[in-house]
């Protein structure tokens, strides 16, 4: 009896075992596979864009690089003790190999470089023009050297990283790139980028022929190859036009994130969007207005600062107040509980600091968050005054001191004298126009000093210092931060990233770490 | 199983009947009789047969048979499902009347292993059973909280303290796992992953837990297997079950805060003008209050032998003990069993509920400006300040970060989130010869999800962007069918129980995400998404797995004494990379029956003595789809305020990511004496997970943080206990139950033989490097400095930077440098491992006392030498200003005050992990004492009732602890994902307080 259901069992058996038989390949949906993504230009673009978001988040320009670099240097030190102790060590000179800093700015360095990477290898295979295709080639390569030379000059010889990596083994005993072949690389992939980038971009926030130049400028001058520092500056300033670059008027408004566009002395920026925390995670989220801004303050109502970099009393009192960029740099008076409150009383505030700070980030930080994290600032990574100090300092080492040395400098002057009336007779007298009789030595100190206090807290002075190795002069005794344990044979260089020397034997910690 | 030998054997018994009846003549006479339970039920159906003839009848409702019989040799055979058989000589009796025994009570008690049950007496492997009474011992609105303490080798703890619909954590043996997770399986008659129903309709809930017991669930099988069995109905008269409790709750513990003027004074000592806002505020009794649940369930029980049916209502309705925080839940479970003919079986279950719990914010991951929580805002908030401004609006921090008051938080903050959930299975047994049958069943599940978050103008959050809404919905939905032929066979001294089957089952996840700010009004809330004009980027995915499965168990029985069970796996899973998606779960288990052996027969006290060992291999495939596959994620980049694609490279491929597979050796006793009185179970066990699924960390220029990758090897030994004593019998009776476990972690390998360091600490803190994976020692150790108590006036300082160097400052030790010695100077060097989360032992004893009508149990549990880092007291007593303070502040050290263990008041200290931090959190606890009476049967049958009981229960009532903080269990974190389910633990930060209960409930049976 039972026979024939014994039968009908066994087939729906295996009827319900083969339809179920579909294979456990995996289809994803909405998952991009990099071999198969990149098909157009516009792929590419959103490729690079992931280097530049990279680059614009709190673990890199928004805040860990960012503020490594201000609280290295003599311009600014810690304001609030009580601060995690990764943002002291740096000030102090104190760093460990496992310092937290370095260990969320140079894995994000690298992303932004894998990022690059994979949409060059990308770019190879779209169907597009050539012009097209190498312009974005050559973008891809502007953040590439971009990454590497800040690295270059933190670390020394580092990983150097310009192919995609797909299998994670190679990794494993990768050799260190040593300085002058990561130089070598910056140059040429500089080079190639200027060849082919437009001579603008939609925005400042992205490479253009104009950027390339004027950052293998700088390269150039890191490098002590002053023929073509001065070359490569000079076809910036020869460009200006073409371009699109000139001296802004107000040098306030070079720091006001409330205005829409950038200013056209803007050479290359880091485009901050304000108040999207809740949408990016870290990406394109800056905490500079945060950490240099005022603890109490209540001029905006997204709340206090948290004085966490602030400058030494000597940074301040060095400066000459008839300089509007003092004024534009410094906050001295604000608002607390809604009263006016001097400087020197704002420790009357928990963990509040009673010195001058910093005005070029938390002053006007446009649409942001709570304490003015997230802002809207747009960094300028370099505009076109320190083009014109370059060529000043380029020119000076080739031929002294001569008259068009003198003028780029006194660009910059004249416009930190500006009024805004439009009347050249109500303009500040202060700072005076530089005379001829300096020397090449003086004329060199003083494009130095006025390097500081035109791009004052804009994360480049610290490379100055490397660069002309004044670490005695900056941190020894008598100057703007003499407190520090400063060792030449250390700490012009960062330790690098720890995690990665352990896993990687080939390479090697940095002198002292 | 059971079911089916009884049936069976019921109808051989039918035909056997059948063949006799030709010699059934003879003088006949009437027998009448009722048939009866044991507590007095009139049991209809019930088949009355006269023994050696095929005359026989079936008692009608109320238990009544009239039967004929011949002469006085006759004799009665009685039988009905889920009783025990019962022949009766009727002699020259008229009247036969019967009380039948619950089948339950017999020797041979089967236990429900996967696909099938055994006979205890035929269990290999490792398996612990929990009854229905301890599952609903109190009212809970999980079966997982009720569990806790109730079989060895188990821990269970609530994710976050009392919050209404917390989860729990789970873990048998200890954590398998790094990053997947260690939760095992639950399987809910049958169906993997099925959710399990409300306590009240769980008949009873087996733990396995050796590789004997889990072998059979293959790739899912490595952190154990929870088998729930739920209510079915019985064939018999209808029964109408109500039960229903209303529960009473309070915050258990609350710390001692500065108040309001002591704050001030505390204040000054850091900002000598401090003013403070005069006022004196508890915020923690401003945000606490008494919780309330009440329970209902109605249940309809009944059929008769062809169609059994049971089909139950809860309502589950909580108000947290902190404002603005509860939960409800209704749900419907129903299951039928029909015997269509006499080889075919159905059954049908559905379950469906609808939950939905209010939220507040605990247990932040940052407590920054505007970003704490409510528990944590209640300790750190300005108690010198009011609810409201003269104005109305909110008070908000003065010092510190800026947070909004707790009040603030828990009224303004809107958080919902509505669960439907849906779930049916459905099977059909064939029997196709006396040996043979097949299982087929179907199962789904949909479980419908909805969050919606609010946070108004009022409050920090959403002041800066004129309110902030986000909404999110999920729908799973998971289809399983599994097919199974079982072979049942004896011969002479062999038999053989042989299970072969095959499972697919599918599950897919969708989810979606939207939100938006800056709106006209806060009057909507999240229902008014497009009230907003600057909306947050939306978010959707799907994702798909699919596990197919073959499975083959043999259970070779010899002499009924000498077992050997053989269970093997091979499984499927799509979430793996092409090279490995398949892989073979085999394992062997003996049992020795020691007390059948004649040389154990002179050994009257011993009741039973069976040895059990075991050996196997499960896995864990517990990490998420696609994983495998090389990726490029979507972020996005800003450039001139609009947002642009922006994609960066997110994983690599790895084309040989498989399961993690962990080998388990078990061996363990059963031991009975003095006929039952005392019952022994002891195991010892050793597991080691290897491929351990871990995102191993690459070096970061390759642009990509890490990949998943099969590395690293983690064990887990142990011991557990579990005694079960009946020390008095008769009409006073008292039962103990007492478990203890054992269990040491230790990691055995990681990726590079390096230590992995991660945060444990809330985001605000900015400490990093606090919790660290280490070979040789426990997942979730602690990571810091060594507190050396405080430095007084004249003490050499030691050098740092950051450290203090003053009296009155911590102290630390300076235990390493650079070169791995002492160097004379406090940097990060000088941390180490300062303290171990898991305990030594758990233990728990349950006593149940019953006189006449009354029964009162009382349930003890414990845990020992497990350790806890304590953020919420760091944060507290750090003593900078930032926040509130503890009344230790008041002690604070001063150049008068040296002689203190507190150090003194200063702005510049660092949140610095240290053994200060780290206490010890071992806890004995009064988890459940609960009296109740039942009503006797003569007195309720004049009011219709056939059984009545009320009782009244506490919760938490006693705590044994010498731990400083608000409570030894509560946690911080661990729910977030896998990996922090096995990483954070031991960590206290904001969670929500635990309760103490108090309940009164009926148990009404009409």
């Amino acid at each position: 009896m039972k026979k024939q259901y014994s039968i009908f069992t066994l087939l729906a058996f295996l009827f319900i075992a083969s339809f179920s038989c579909e294979d456990l390949e995996e289809e994803p949906v909405g998952l991009l596979n990099p071999e198969a993504f990149y098909k157009t230009p516009s792929d590419v673009l959103v490729g690079l864009n992931g280097a530049y978001s990279a680059i614009a988040s709190e673990e890199f320009y928004g805040r860990k690089l960012s503020l490594s670099l201000l609280l290295r240097s003599d311009m600014v030190t810690i304001g609030d003790q009580g601060t995690s102790s990764r943002r002291i060590d740096v000030d102090q000179f104190n760093m460990s190999a496992d310092n937290g800093m370095v260990s969320k700015f140079w894995p994000k360095g690298y992303e932004a470089l894998a990022a690059v990477n994979y949409a060059v290898e990308g770019a190879a295979n779209i169907d597009a023009d050539e012009e097209v295709r190498k312009a974005l080639i050559a973008e891809g390569y502007f953040i590439r050297a971009f990454i590497h030379f800040h690295f270059v000059r933190l670390f020394g010889n580092i990983p150097y990283i310009d192919f995609p990596f797909k299998d994670p083994e190679l990794a494993y005993n990768l050799k260190e790139t040593n300085v002058d072949d990561v130089y070598a690389g910056i140059i040429a992939d500089l080079e190639y980028a200027k060849e082919w980038l437009p001579d603008q971009q939609n925005t400042r926030a992205r490479a253009s022929k104009g950027a390339a130049a004027a950052l293998l400028a700088s390269v150039q001058l890191t490098r002590g190859n002053w023929q073509a520092a001065y070359d490569e500056a000079k076809y910036v300033i020869d460009n200006a036009g073409a371009f699109g670059y000139a001296l802004e008027p107000d040098f306030q408004a070079l720091f006001d994130a409330s205005l829409p566009e950038s200013s056209p002395e803007v050479i290359f920026e880091i485009d901050f969007r304000g108040n999207d925390q809740d949408a990016g995670g870290n990406y394109s989220r800056d905490y500079m207005a945060s950490v240099t801004g005022i603890r109490g303050d209540s001029r905006h109502e997204t709340g206090e600062g948290w004085s966490v970099a602030v400058p030494s009393m000597e940074v301040y009192n060095s400066w000459d107040s008839r300089d509007y960029r003092k004024a534009v740099s410094f906050d001295t008076v604000t608002l607390i509980n809604d009263d006016t409150v001097h400087y020197s009383n704002w420790d009357q505030v928990p963990r509040g600091v009673a010195r001058p700070h910093i005005a070029k980030y938390f002053r006007y930080p446009g649409k942001s968050g709570i304490n003015a994290r997230d802002s809207d600032q747009d960094y300028p990574v370099i505009r076109y005054a320190e083009v014109l100090l370059i060529a000043a300092e380029a020119a000076n080492e080739l031929n002294g001191p001569t008259a068009e040395a003198i003028g780029f400098v006194n660009q910059v002057r004249e416009r930190a004298r500006r009024e805004l009336d439009g009347d050249a007779a109500t303009n500040n007298a202060y700072p005076e126009d530089v005379t001829t009789g300096q020397t090449q030595d003086s004329f060199r100190d003083l494009v130095l000093n006025e390097r500081r206090l035109e791009l004052a807290f804009e994360f480049g002075r610290w490379y100055d210092i490397v660069r002309r190795q004044l670490g005695e002069e900056s941190f020894g005794p008598g100057t703007l931060e003499p407190d520090n344990a400063f060792k030449a044979s250390r700490d012009y260089l960062f330790p690098k990233f720890a995690g990665d020397l352990d896993r990687n034997e080939n390479l090697k910690q940095n002198d002292g770490y | 199983m059971n079911i089916f030998l009884t049936r069976n054997s019921r109808s051989l018994l039918g035909l056997l009947a059948m063949m006799m009846s030709c010699w059934a003549w003879a003088q006949q006479r009437t027998v009448t009789g009722t048939v009866t339970t044991t507590d007095g039920e009139e049991l209809p159906g019930v088949s009355v047969l006269v023994s050696g003839t095929t005359s026989g009848t079936i008692t009608d409702m109320d238990g009544n048979y009239t039967l004929s019989v011949e002469g006085d040799d006759a004799r009665l055979i009685f039988s009905f499902i889920g009783f025990e058989q019962k022949e009766v000589a009727v002699g020259s009796r008229s009247v036969v009347d019967v009380t039948m025994t619950d089948d339950l009570v017999s020797l041979d008690e089967v236990v429900v292993v996967g696909y099938g049950a055994v006979k205890k007496s035929d269990l290999t492997g490792s398996v612990s059973s929990v009854k229905a009474e301890e599952i609903a011992a109190f009212p809970a609105l999980s079966a997982v909280q009720t569990l806790q303490g109730r079989a060895a080798g188990v821990q269970i703890q609530s994710n976050n303290g009392g919050q209404p619909g917390a989860d729990y954590s789970i873990k048998i043996r200890g954590g398998t796992s790094i990053n997947a997770s260690s939760d095992p399986i639950r399987v809910v008659d049958g169906f993997v992953g099925a959710e399990m129903p409300p306590p009240e309709d769980i008949a009873s809930i087996e733990i396995l837990k050796d590789a004997s017991a889990t072998a059979i669930y293959g790739s899912r099988g490595a952190n154990g297997v929870i088998l729930i069995t739920t209510k079915r109905g019985k064939a018999g008269k209808t029964k109408i079950n109500f039960n229903s409790s209303y529960t009473t709750q309070s915050v258990l513990n609350e710390l001692d805060l500065l108040n309001g003027e002591e704050f001030g004074d505390y204040m000054r000592q850091l900002t000598p003008a401090y003013e403070g806002g005069g006022a004196n505020t508890n915020w923690q009794e401003e945000i606490y209050q008494t919780g309330i649940i009440a329970n209902n369930q109605l249940s309809i029980t009944g059929g008769n032998e062809n169609l059994r049916y049971y089909v139950s209502g809860t309502y589950f309705d909580q108000q947290g003990v902190v404002i603005g925080s509860g939960y409800n839940r209704y749900s419907v479970n129903s299951n039928m069993d029909i015997q269509a003919n006499d080889f075919l079986k159905l059954g049908v279950s559905l379950y469906g509920r609808r939950s939905t719990s209010e939220g507040v914010t605990t247990q932040e991951n940052s407590g920054g400006a505007g970003q704490a929580g409510v528990i944590s805002s209640a300790f750190r908030f300005n108690p010198d300040l009011g609810i409201y401004h003269p104005d109305g609006t909110y008070t908000t921090s003065t010092i510190g970060d800026e947070i909004d008051n707790p009040y603030a938080l828990a009224t303004a903050y809107e958080r919902e989130r509505v669960t439907d959930r849906f779930q049916t299975n459905n099977y059909a047994e064939v029997e196709i010869a006396d040996w043979l049958t097949f299982k087929s069943t179907l199962g789904l599940t949909y479980n419908n999800w909805r969050n919606g978050e609010y946070y108004p103008s009022s409050l920090i959050a959403g002041a800066s962007q004129n309110g902030l809404a986000e909404m999110e919905t999920m729908k799973q939905t998971s289809v399983l069918s599994e097919n199974y032929f079982t072979i049942n066979k004896t011969v002479g001294d062999h038999s053989l129980t042989w299970v072969n089957g095959y499972s697919y089952q599918h599950n897919q996840s969708e989810r979606f995400n939207a939100g938006n700010r800056q709106f006209i009004n806060d009057a909507a809330g999240y229902w008014g998404l497009g009230n907003g004009s600057d909306p947050l980027v939306p978010g959707s995915s799907i994702t798909e797995s699919v596990i197919k499965s073959y499975y083959s168990r043999a259970n070779y029985s010899f002499l009924n004494r000498y077992i050997l069970t053989m269970t093997a796996r091979y499984d499927g899973a799509s979430n793996f990379a092409a090279k490995n998606k398949w892989a073979f779960f085999p394992s062997a288990a003996l049992a020795w029956d020691m007390k059948g052996e004649s040389f154990l027969d002179p050994v009257d006290f011993i009741s039973q003595w069976k040895w059990r060992v075991s050996y196997g291999v499960t896995g864990n495939q517990a990490i998420g789809p696609y994983q495998s596959l090389a990726e490029l994620a979507s972020i996005y980049h800003s450039n001139g305020d609009q947002l642009q694609n922006a994609l960066k490279v997110d994983n690599l491929a790895n084309d040989q990511l498989t399961w993690e597979s962990t080998t388990q050796f078990d061996i363990g006793a059963d031991i009975g004496i003095y006929d039952g009185r005392v019952n022994l179970t002891v195991d010892y066990y050793r597991m080691e997970t290897q491929d351990l699924l871990v995102q191993r960390q690459l070096p970061s220029y390759v642009g990509v943080s890490s990949q998943w990758q099969n590395i690293g090897r983690l064990e887990n030994k142990g011991v557990e206990l579990s005694l079960n004593t009946r020390n008095f019998v008769g009409p006073f009776t008292w039962d103990t139950d007492f478990n203890i476990s054992f269990n040491r972690n230790k990691i055995l390998e990681l990726p590079d033989h390096a230590d992995e360091f991660y945060n444990s600490a809330p985001g605000h803190f900015l400490l990093s490097n606090t919790g660290i994976l280490r070979e040789g020692e426990a997942v979730g150790s602690f990571y810091g400095f060594i507190y050396d108590g405080i430095y007084q006036a004249g003490d050499e300082f030691l050098p740092g930077s950051g450290f203090e160097q003053e009296a009155g400052g911590e102290r630390f030790q300076d235990i390493s440098g650079p070169d791995g010695v002492p160097d004379g100077e406090l940097t990060n060097d000088d941390r180490t491992i300062i303290g171990n989360p898991n305990p030594d032992f758990i233990w728990s004893m349950n006593n149940t006392f019953t006189y006449k009508g009354f029964d009162l149990n009382v349930f003890f549990q414990g845990s020992q030498g497990n350790e806890m880092l304590n953020y919420t007291l760091m944060e507290l007593d750090i003593l900078t200003g930032q926040n509130n303070a503890t009344k230790a502040a008041l002690d604070a050290w001063t150049p008068t005050n040296p002689n203190t263990d507190v150090p003194k008041v200063t702005g510049t200290r660092s949140k610095r992990v240290s053994t200060r931090w780290v206490y010890d959190a071992s806890y004995i606890r009064l988890k459940n004492v609960a009296l109740g009476y039942t009503f006797p049967k003569a007195l309720l049958a004049k009011a219709k009732i056939s059984s009545l009981r009320m009782y009244v229960s506490a919760q938490n009532l006693l705590t044994f602890t010498e731990y400083p903080g608000l409570d030894p269990e509560v946690g911080y974190r661990n729910s977030n994902n896998s990996r922090n389910g096995n990483l954070m633990v031991g960590l206290d930060y904001g969670s929500y307080p635990n309760v103490r209960a108090f309940t009164f409930g009926i148990n009404l049976g009409l």
